[in-house]
């Protein structure tokens, strides 16, 4: 049955107007995620009103490789200059940025457009087999088990505190207090908003990212500049394609976090961000030396590109089984089905199969057609970067304002983004690591959230949140032993160093 | 593990937490409705911020002598965002295609690029590319300001 459709499918895709439609939207989402502020939901909604005249599942196809080839872009800019595209991308500069500098663009670069491919073509395998058993899967999430996963996600900010997890847990709740900000989802009170209007919501995602990370590297690299005759000459990146000894210790981790990235993605409102951190976080946790993740690991730009990319093709299962938008970007493609009066849901399944499978078909050919598109991208990307430094910190600058108030449309999120720096800047000296911060905001609002939520439904008790299912409490265990685990490799690195500290 | 002048971080950690539990008594109880409450969640962070700024209180005495902050090093920070806050406040007035040109051009200046040629090249050239991306490409209403009257109609 399945082949069938998967046939029926195939044989939407195999027409010019398919094709140039998917290769169209791969390339329209590759440059949008390229670009700091604009990112997938953006591209799509961008292209939204094009889809009027088309073909139902044509639309879909191509906003599909919108979806694609925007998770990707945003590791461009995350590798070459410190600061994602996309909010996704973030988990990607952690290491992606340290290998550009220590002159590995290439190996940077092209195993975050093989891991995205590769992630891609996972996400799309799953939805073909499993869109209906992973709707189940993603059904038996309620909000202690997502509260349980985004606790588990944030026991990494433990570990990126290195010799001092207390500065770690400090820089991840200062991540979650500022996520707090804005009106409370649940009673309406303000909190730290200070009758600042555009408070009220809270603040916007990419402000803040590009603030902590492309600002903070501005003032960073602008401080190089005293008494440094080195400053103005241009580094020389390598940027061949990596070979097949510096790619195959890459494939088991992009496997797994690839499929930590479909399930995540089939889960309503996890995201791509989400599932990005999450995998990164498990791969440092797993991995034999931990302490090479965010200073140059390859696998550290593999594991969250392959989750991204992966995301895709599971945010399609709540979407197109159940009628429910996985994610933002997915929220765009359920306004291209009503707009083209195609409601999903199971029904969609049974009475008009080639639409899903076309879909599904597709994602297929726009992971393919990435390949060679981010190919190029990459080659005009390069090009780029080796403008002077002086010139390229002006442009950034430049630019993450641009892509601030692009992003809301309003001044005050150049505001933001130049206070988040300046707050990074101090966060470096002080030795309190951004990326805690930037993790806490991400999964510090999912939290509170749904731990709110499982309180209400268990009229408030604490053990209806903890022990109601075994998901929750399997998550929430791991999440235990991975904080004491990473208090014993921070004191053993103190030990080591020669440092104690007598409390 | 610790650094001589993390007595700051543990001054600004109690600071920070005193604060945030002091503001969340301003906000509703809780209810049966909601058993958490709007300040359960900061209020937890608060006391978490507090105690990890006592240790770092206690902890910095024990931290060998850290060299010197040289603070020649914060002036072209202090100088770029200077520059940054002019521009902000300035930017729906004048408008991006003055301001932006100024931006890059200082900020290239503060950081020792003094070919007159190369300032201008750099600031105008980057400014036209990322007007025509986020104004043309991608339909964003940029603020024009005084030049608002080329671009009607």
């Amino acid at each position: 049955m399945i082949f069938e459709y998967f046939m029926s499918g195939l044989d939407i895709v195999l027409n010019w107007n398919s094709i140039l439609a998917i290769l169209f939207g791969v390339a329209w989402g590759t440059i949008g995620g390229m670009i700091p502020g604009i990112n997938a939901t953006i591209a799509m909604a961008l292209l939204l009103p094009f889809t009027w005249g088309m073909e139902p599942a044509v639309a879909l196809m191509m906003l599909s490789g919108v979806y694609c080839g925007g998770e990707y872009g945003g590791s461009i800019p995350a590798i070459l200059i410190g600061t994602p595209g996309t909010n996704a991308a973030a988990a990607t500069v952690l290491d992606g940025y340290e290998l550009h500098k220590q002159g590995k663009t290439g190996l940077a670069l092209f195993s975050s457009l093989n891991a995205s491919v590769f992630g891609g073509i996972v996400g799309a395998t799953a939805l073909v087999f499993l869109a209906i058993p992973l709707a189940k899967v993603a059904l038996a999430f309620g909000p202690a088990e997502y509260f349980a996963l985004a606790a588990l996600g944030l026991t990494m900010i433990c570990s990126l505190g290195e010799k001092n997890v207390f500065k770690g847990i400090l820089a991840g709740f200062l991540g979650i207090l500022v996520s707090t900000v804005g009106f409370d989802p649940f009673a309406g009170v303000p909190r730290f908003t200070f009758d600042i209007l555009s408070l009220a919501s809270g603040f916007e995602m990419v402000p803040l990212m590009m603030g902590l990370y492309a600002i903070t590297e501005m003032f960073k690299q602008s401080q190089a500049v005293v008494g440094n005759d080195g400053f103005f000459l241009k580094a020389q990146a390598v940027t061949k394609f990596p070979t097949w000894k510096e790619t195959k210790p890459l494939v088991f981790p992009a496997s797994w976090a690839a499929t930590l990235g479909v399930i995540i993605g089939a889960m309503p409102g996890a995201g791509a961000t989400a599932a990005a951190f999450i995998s990164y976080s498990e791969a440092k946790r797993w991995s034999k030396n931990p302490d090479s993740f965010g200073k140059g690991n390859p696998i550290g730009v593999a594991v969250p590109e392959a989750a991204n990319n992966a995301v895709t093709g599971g945010a399609l299962v709540p979407l197109l089984a159940l009628g429910i938008p996985g994610s933002n970007s997915t929220a765009i493609m359920l306004g291209a089905l009503m707009i083209h009066n195609v409601a999903p849901g199971p029904l969609l399944f049974q009475k008009t199969p080639e639409i899903p499978y076309s879909i599904f078909v597709s994602l297929f050919f726009a992971n393919f057609f990435l390949f060679f598109i981010g190919y190029l991208c990459i080659k005009f990307a390069i090009k780029m970067t080796n403008i002077s430094k002086p010139a390229l910190i002006a442009v950034i600058i430049a630019l993450v304002f641009t892509g601030s108030f692009a992003y809301s449309g309003e001044v005050f999120s150049m505001g933001v983004a130049l206070s988040f720096g300046l707050f990074g800047l101090g966060m470096r000296y002080f030795g309190l690591p951004h990326t805690a911060t930037v993790l806490g905001f991400v999964l510090g609002f999912i939290m509170e959230a749904n731990l709110r939520r499982a309180l209400i439904i268990s009229e408030g008790n604490y053990s209806g949140v903890f022990a109601s299912s075994a998901i929750s409490s399997v998550l929430l265990s791991l999440a235990i032993v991975s904080v004491v685990f990473s208090f014993y490799r921070g004191y053993k690195a103190s030990q080591k160093s020669g440092k104690t500290v007598a409390l | 593990m610790f650094q001589r002048n993390d007595w700051v971080v543990g001054v600004l950690s109690v600071l920070l937490g005193a604060f945030v539990i002091y503001r969340s008594n301003f906000w509703e109880t809780v209810t049966s409705l909601d058993p958490a409450g709007p300040g359960a969640l900061p209020v937890i962070l608060a006391w978490g911020i507090i105690i990890i700024g006592i240790i770092h209180l206690i902890g910095f005495r024990f931290s060998p002598k850290s060299k010197k902050y040289n603070l020649q090093e914060l002036k072209p920070v202090l100088q770029i965002t200077l520059v940054s806050i002019i521009y902000i406040l300035l930017f729906e007035k004048l408008g991006y295609l003055i301001l932006t040109p100024l931006l890059i051009i200082s900020t290239m200046w503060i950081v020792q690029v003094r070919d007159k040629r190369v300032l201008i090249k750099t600031g105008f050239l980057a400014t036209a590319v990322l007007f025509a991306i986020f104004f043309f490409g991608l339909k964003i209403k940029l603020p024009l300001g005084i030049l608002e009257f080329f671009f009607e109609g």
